[in-house]
């Protein structure tokens, strides 16, 4: 449990670490997902699997979570949604700064003082649907004082308040001439028009920036709707983004 | 695709006992039977991730001349998703978001008196289209887009018909698919008309 004076709210921390987390020396990437109550156990699966498979190295890897499965449905529309709207959800929007300012000054650092995070190993971001909104967000903050540099967007809510996302990626790139990252990100192709088309547009975008230091990778995934298209979707990103 | 097959042929022998309990219970020896072909029009509602509504065209022809008897069947299901993510400032244009599942199968028929049950194991394609063009207002864009996806339809249906006249009945009807992603097919039902195309005739 971790309290936050910026979101003023709690979170529930979810921690995995690697097997021989104690017998080892030096320290590990740190990898953050998101919808930590309901997807935890999954996710710390794909890690745990991806480095006894060797498609990845082993990482400390940090699920953020509110307790329970019905506070992670209600406060997921409060936190990963950059902007506020009127009648898309009966919760709370708009909170993705809070948030975002909450990962960036209160957890990384305590996360940091708890254990052993190499952060020249790489911090890496992954989240589903309005997870997957929230991992751009991060993306398109300041890149000098972003505590992330790789990135799995995945099935991203692209629709919400009519592409309001692409807006930050325009304000990133009005201020940046570089992008210093790794980011895989996919989309179902079971997915609507909506969706289709803006992660189409998205990936041009990014591609079109031409940031000389940016890894990125997209992938449309034949025959995925958008519910399952999280797990293989980490498995493949986490290999991708971890292995430079 | 194996275990697909098995659960079939599984579930086709599960309806064994059923069939051979219909045999028995004849129709009465004073009708010469003809059982009707049938033809069902059908108005569906549907979806596993959007919601779809559609219709659905399927012909039955009774293998057995008994009152429970097994039946082929041959169906056209087709349904459109009418309204996506779209949102005042993003919304679509020229715009397909549509499934066409054409199928045959096996299912078994219950009559009693006027009312008809079937139970149905439907195998067939699931074709998802999607098409259109994306018209970003907030932002400045228009994109088109395109995807189709052939995937397997597979699954239990349900109907229960009401006989509101001798050769006409009216009923509800249902879908549950038996696969890992409902996206690929989602679960529907609906209302459904039947037209009996040949009927009981009187010796």
């Amino acid at each position: 449990m971790m309290n936050s004076t910026i979101v003023g709210d709690n979170y529930t921390l979810y921690v995995s670490l690697p097997i021989f987390y104690d017998d080892a020396m030096g320290g590990f990437p740190l990898v953050v997902g998101l919808d930590g109550d309901i997807e935890f156990s999954r996710m710390r699966d794909i890690v745990v699997d991806g480095w006894g498979k060797g498609t990845m190295p082993a990482v400390v890897f940090v699920a953020i979570g509110y307790g329970s499965d019905e506070a992670n449905n209600e406060k997921r529309n409060r936190d990963y949604t950059p902007t506020a709207t009127v009648g898309i959800e009966d919760t709370e929007t708009g909170g993705a700064e809070n948030f975002y300012l909450f990962i960036r000054d209160e957890l990384i650092p305590e996360l940091e003082s708890r254990y052993r995070i190499d952060s020249t190993k790489g911090k890496t971001l992954m989240g589903h649907s309005y997870g997957g909104l929230f991992t751009f967000y991060a993306m398109f903050q300041e890149r000098a004082s972003n505590p992330f540099n790789r990135f799995i967007p995945v099935a991203t809510s692209f629709w919400y308040d009519s592409g309001s996302i692409f807006e930050s990626e325009e304000a990133y790139a009005q201020t940046h001439t570089d992008f210093d990252a790794r980011v895989y990100t996919t989309m179902g192709s079971l997915e609507g028009g909506v969706m289709l088309a803006s992660f189409a547009e998205m990936n041009e975008r990014l591609e079109g920036r031409a940031y000389p230091s940016l890894s990125f990778y997209h992938e449309l995934l034949p025959k995925y709707g958008h519910s399952r298209s999280d797990y293989i979707s980490y498995e493949r990103g986490l290999a991708y983004v971890l292995n430079p | 695709m194996y275990s697909i097959l098995r659960k079939y042929f599984l579930i086709t022998l599960g309806l064994l006992p059923t069939l051979l309990f219909g045999q028995i219970e004849q129709i009465p020896p004073m009708e010469k039977v003809k059982m009707p072909h049938n033809l069902h029009i059908g108005a569906n509602i549907g979806g596993a991730e959007a919601l779809y509504y559609g219709i659905q065209l399927k012909y039955g022809i009774p293998l057995m001349k008994t009152r429970h008897h097994l039946t082929a069947l041959f169906s056209l299901t087709s349904y459109f998703n009418l309204r996506g993510e779209a949102t005042e400032g993003s919304y679509l244009k020229n715009d397909v978001d549509m499934r066409l599942i054409p199928a045959m199968g096996l299912g078994y028929v219950l009559t009693f008196k006027k009312v008809r049950l079937m139970f149905e194991v439907p195998v067939g394609t699931s074709i998802a289209i999607t098409k259109g063009i994306l018209v970003n207002d907030r932002i400045g864009f228009e994109r088109p887009y395109s995807n189709t996806d052939m995937l397997l339809h597979f699954g239990l249906g349900f109907s229960a018909k009401y006989r509101v006249k001798p050769r006409h009945m009216l009923g509800i009807y249902g879908f549950m698919p038996i696969l890992k992603d409902r996206a690929w097919s989602p679960p529907f039902g609906g209302i459904g008309w039947t037209l009996l195309i040949s009927r009981y005739t009187k010796s």
